[in-house]
């Protein structure tokens, strides 16, 4: 009725926000999601090219491109770009337009939040690479060049690039915080009638886990950092012997943070995984309860093993079996999610469209990530793996092929129904095929590297290890330029394409598949009730 | 005039699907696991790992706070013969608009990204409703309301 | 047992493997174990290598047989369960995890526990004890005992810049080469005593198959005994700057009566050193020795030229500090000058007087004020430095 939508109004109350201000004033969860996706995905072109320019410096011996200062910030940056700004932003994303997707709400629980969350990162990641720029004009010399650990006493010695990091990861760690609350409180509070916790998509488990971990570990890291800053400027010694302080407790710090950011990384993925298992199985999944039990199980492990990160530092010999021990258990709980996984696929009716491809293949690549960082738990043979290419080459395993891989099964399952286009599946499975067979030239290598005897972090290398750093050079940049097709394929589809249906997938398990792709901008018209 | 007989009446939530209770455990839980390691690192000489583990509590506990305070937030629109009766509540306050139906007017805008707000509006006047509703409700109850006010009712009469 | 079979099926694979390397010059495992320790170690990595190798496969195995016969166009029918139905299934469930547990805390969790134990034992049946500090970027290595005690230097990377720069054709051992090896005996159970000047360093050996920090301010310990005479080298392999990859760690294994010989050489020269210190030297003996410490010492930071890259490195050329007196009438050092800094160090400075000799520093002051510009003329003496001891 015309009444109703043609009135001119002069607009007291009409101040909608057009062009850049939407964005940075939204509150849609759906708009905040895409804006974590994207930044995620332009900070993993951006680590990926500072990573390429490392392995063009190593593709032979001697030092072609660069100074050795310069490698080490290359490094370090590219670490902190890719867990802090690409990877935990993507699993923020999916959150975003997942959790009130599929938990039935209409947004998420405190969309004021939601935003400044999102808005801290994109000053982080400015101040993680303004010390390039920096250095450019004169000013200071360069990033943050202690590796992403930031170990201390390396880190006090540091140019103001270490400040501007210890800066950046200050926004970063409040910006995830923030996400988290969010995500606990839309959990626990803005899940439709019906649907109790044990009836949860597991993506929503993970994330929950996921948020537990953050809220648990962050303030260590923070409180850690604060220290590295006060040792470098307020004249404190927390790090210092000769001040009574202990380099080694700034490792207990870091990694007490860093071990669980390894699941806070992974679990988002593991909870997606099952989706996209049971679409491409027609087949329910398979033991919901027990993937549930052991992400608590690695949960709660993962914030008692953080020492074995260091086993090197020389901890007492008790110490050193407990943190043996306990890391060993991890592999449990993990080898039944592995059971789960595949027992999903078991006796079901598959199809490998993109998204299965993707998760078929990280199920194989992370399997090698897992078994290695096993045989990495033994103390004494820890002692020839640690710091040494070996252990570069498992946690890009764990990282890469669990992580981002997994990410971007995701993206495949999740993108038609964010945007209502389909993707080109031939693009897609081109796209998969490279990743794939390009990260095993580049990673493979690298375990022989380090049992050779190759340490990390090393611009120039002995002529022994000369071949096999020339094949993974080779793989890395094709693994590289792979990610173009990626990037194209997500453009193309955003931009238009072949409609797709509201279920999407044959028969896709979830309350988002019964909304239209793309879905509304607010999304459930009726109280979705969970049986 | 027939006030007694309730013409329409829509009431729109925010969904809750936890207790107060379970609330306050979850924020325990979390509040006992920070603070215990805190503490251990505090002793170890990390003290400063305390004031941000203190200010995280105390944003998740605020965050918990204020979704439960709004946990009784409702709206409603009920006409009912000529009065169109729209009631809010928000946190411990209550408002309630009477408007006359035959002079109230629905008014729909769409906001960029697809997003529609809803207003009715009487002499001048204009109240939003639908902070609760999705997107799809807004729609709904906006062609719902037309139906009943303005001048199709007195069409209708 | 079937697992022995296993392994030895796995270690014929590990032989292929090997023969592959033999043909290529290039590893595939662990280098070959020179100590007790690094011969158990490759034993854990080889079986828990054969242990995880099967595991993948198995599981690969399953996965790909279900990727193969379970698939829609092969039309195959889902079926619908989400768990273990029978007891049967309950119990097969549970194997996997029984295998894994056995593997986690008594195929692999005994071993690795006296492993641990032995790696960790560094004082029982030690017959030496040598100290390693590392600072950046050089080892210095202190004989504590016996005949050899009182023994140090500095072990410094002898690689050459322009090779580093590609300008020059690289040496066989390109990286892994330094201008004094740490010089060890054979079959003798030498303890380590590890520390650091500045930053968190790691000194390692791949063959010797212990690896432990040396973290400033702190005294760590590995231990090391070496089986076979030779020459054994590795890097260090905690990030410690920009110098990270050019610290290797160098050590000649020698029988003990050579070895006997070696401490016999370097105690002579020891005493003809602190002779050199006594006597007044000469300008041109100190420029020339000044200069080849310089550049050996000092041009990694402050750049062959003097120049320096500030902020972090300054220059060396119209230094205010260089351009000032070391010593006022009296003789006495004065704070924040020339010979103060080099001697004593300050933050990325190294403190030099634990790493060069009395002879060194005074060649290598003397010769800065007199190069890249400076023109003080003055002379530092070995015996001044001496006498700051």
């Amino acid at each position: 009725m015309s009444t109703a939508t043609a009135t001119h109004h002069d607009g007291h109350h009409a101040d909608h926000p057009t062009g850049i201000m939407r964005w940075l004033t939204t509150t849609n969860h759906k708009d905040i999601g895409t804006m974590y996706l994207t930044f995620s995905l332009i900070m993993f072109l951006i680590g990926g090219i500072m990573i390429l320019a490392v392995r063009a410096e190593l593709f032979q011996p001697g030092m072609q491109l660069m100074q050795p200062e310069f490698f080490n910030q290359l490094i370090g940056v590219h670490a902190l770009v890719m867990i802090f700004a690409a990877l935990m932003p993507a699993a923020t994303g999916f959150a975003n337009w997942m959790l009130p997707l599929q938990l039935g709400a209409p947004d998420m629980a405190l969309p004021r939040l939601n935003n400044w969350g999102f808005w801290l990162l994109p000053p982080a990641a400015m101040l993680l690479l303004a010390p390039f720029v920096l250095a450019l004009f004169g000013i200071g010399d360069g990033a943050v060049a202690t590796g992403w650990t930031f170990y201390a006493p390396l880190s006090v010695q540091g140019g103001i690039g270490t400040d501007f990091a210890i800066f950046a990861v200050h926004l970063l760690g409040i910006s995830s915080v923030m996400g988290s609350i969010n995500v606990l409180v839309t959990i626990f509070n803005m899940r439709a009638p019906g649907m109790t916790l044990m009836k949860m998509p597991i993506f929503a488990w993970g994330w929950m886990i996921t948020a537990f971990l953050l809220i648990a570990t962050i303030p260590v890291l923070a409180g850690g950092v604060t220290m590295l800053l006060t040792d470098r400027h307020f004249g404190t010694h927390f790090f210092d012997a000769a001040g009574g302080g202990d380099p080694i407790l700034f490792q207990h710090l870091f990694w007490f943070f860093g071990h669980p950011e390894v699941y806070i990384v992974l679990l988002p993925v593991w909870g997606l995984i099952p989706h996209i298992l049971t679409t491409f199985a027609r087949k329910p999944t398979y033991g919901y309860k027990a993937q549930v039990y052991s992400f608590w199980a690695i949960g709660i492990l993962s914030v008692v093993v953080w020492a074995h990160h260091f086993f090197t530092v020389g901890l007492p010999t008790p110490a050193l079996l407990y943190f043996m021990y306990s890391t060993m258990s991890i592999s449990l709980p993990l080898a039944v999610l592995f059971f789960c996984w595949i027992a999903t696929m078991w006796k079901g009716s598959m199809t490998f469209e993109t998204p299965m491809l993707f998760t078929v293949g990280w199920i194989i690549l992370f399997g090698i990530g897992g078994l290695t960082g096993l045989v990495l738990a033994d103390v004494a043979a820890d002692a020839q793996y640690h710091h040494s290419y070996f252990v570069v080459a498992h946690f890009h395993y764990t990282l890469f092929a669990g992580g981002i891989m997994g990410i971007m099964a995701g993206v495949y399952y999740w993108l038609p129904k964010m945007t209502g286009h389909m993707y080109s599946e031939k693009l897609g499975k081109l796209h998969f095929w490279l990743t794939a067979i390009a990260f095993n030239v580049t990673f493979i290598p690298q375990f022989f590297l380090g049992l050779a005897g190759m340490p990390r972090r090393i611009p120039d290398y002995a002529l022994q290890f000369s071949e096999f750093n020339m094949i993974s050079t080779i793989g890395a940049f094709t693994l590289g330029l792979s990610q173009l097709i990626f990037v194209y394929n997500i453009i193309r589809t955003v931009r238009g394409g072949e409609k797709a249906t509201d279920k999407v997938w044959e028969s896709p398990e979830g309350l988002e598949w019964t909304l239209p792709s793309p879905p509304p901008y607010h999304s459930f018209s009726e109280q979705p009730v969970v049986k | 005039m027939a006030t007694s007989v309730i013409d329409y009446k829509v009431v729109a939530r925010p969904n809750h699907s936890m207790s107060r209770k379970e609330t306050f455990r979850v924020v325990a839980v979390l509040a006992l696991f920070s603070l215990s390691v805190a503490t251990a690192f505090g002793l170890l000489g990390a003290w400063l790992v305390f004031p941000f583990a203190g200010l995280e509590l105390l944003a998740l506990a605020y965050a918990f706070h204020f979704v439960l305070k709004h946990a009784d937030d409702y709206e409603s629109i009920t006409i009912s013969g000529d009065r169109l009766a729209i009631e809010k509540q928000h946190h411990k306050s209550m408002s309630q608009i009477v408007l006359n139906r035959y002079w109230a007017q629905v008014v729909l805008k769409e906001a960029p990204g697809g997003e529609h707000r809803l207003w009715l509006r009487s002499h001048g006047k204009e109240f939003e409703v639908g902070k609760f509703m999705s997107d799809r409700q807004r729609l709904v109850v906006a062609s719902q309301l037309k139906m009943r006010t303005g001048a199709v009712y007195q069409g209708a009469i | 047992m079937v697992f022995r079979f296993l392994q030895k099926v796995g270690m014929g694979l590990m032989l292929v493997l090997w023969s592959f390397a033999a043909r290529a010059e290039y590893a595939w495992n662990f280098p070959t174990p020179a100590t007790p320790m690094a011969a158990d170690t490759l034993h854990v990595h080889n079986k828990f290598m054969v242990i995880t190798m099967i595991i993948f496969v198995v599981v690969l195995g399953i996965m790909i047989y279900s990727i193969y016969a379970h698939r829609k166009s092969k039309g195959h029918q889902p079926a619908s369960f989400t768990g273990p139905g029978t007891k049967a299934q309950v119990f097969w469930t549970l194997v996997p995890f029984a295998i894994l547990l056995y593997i986690d805390f008594i195929l692999m969790g005994i071993p690795a526990y006296h492993s641990v134990l032995l790696m960790q034992d560094t004082k029982n049946g030690a017959e030496m004890v040598v100290k390693v500090t590392g600072s950046q970027w050089r080892w210095q290595y202190e004989y504590m005992d016996g005949d050899a005690k009182g023994i140090q230097f500095v072990s410094t990377l002898t690689t050459t810049p322009d090779q580093i720069a590609n300008q020059a054709a690289k040496n066989e051992h390109y990286l892994l080469e330094v201008d004094n090896p740490l010089v060890l005996p054979v079959n003798k159970k030498v303890r380590i005593l590890l520390t650091a000047n500045d930053v968190i360093h790691t000194w390692w050996v791949p063959a010797f198959g212990s690896a432990r920090d040396a973290i400033p301010g702190f005294l760590r310990e590995t231990w090391v005994q070496i089986e076979k005479p030779g020459t054994y080298r590795g890097q260090c392999k905690e990030l410690c700057g920009k110098g990270h990859g050019f610290m290797p760690v160098v050590v000649e294994a020698k029988p003990e009566a050579e070895y006997n010989i070696w401490v016999a050489e370097q105690k002579a020269k020891m005493s003809a050193a602190s002779a050199d210190a006594g006597k007044e030297w000469s300008q041109e003996e100190l420029m020339t020795q000044g200069k080849a410490v310089y550049e050996k010492n000092c041009a990694a930071c402050h750049q062959p030229d003097g120049k320096g890259i500030p902020p972090t490195f300054p220059a060396l050329a119209g230094s205010k500090i260089i351009n000032g007196p070391n010593f006022d009438a009296s003789g006495k050092l004065l704070a924040d000058s020339h010979v103060d800094r080099v001697f004593n160090g300050k933050n990325a400075m190294p403190a030099w007087k634990t790493m060069l000799s009395d002879a060194d520093i005074a060649a290598v002051v003397t010769y800065e004020r007199n190069s890249f510009g400076n023109t003080m003329g003055d002379l530092v003496q070995p015996s001044q430095i001496k006498a700051l001891r």
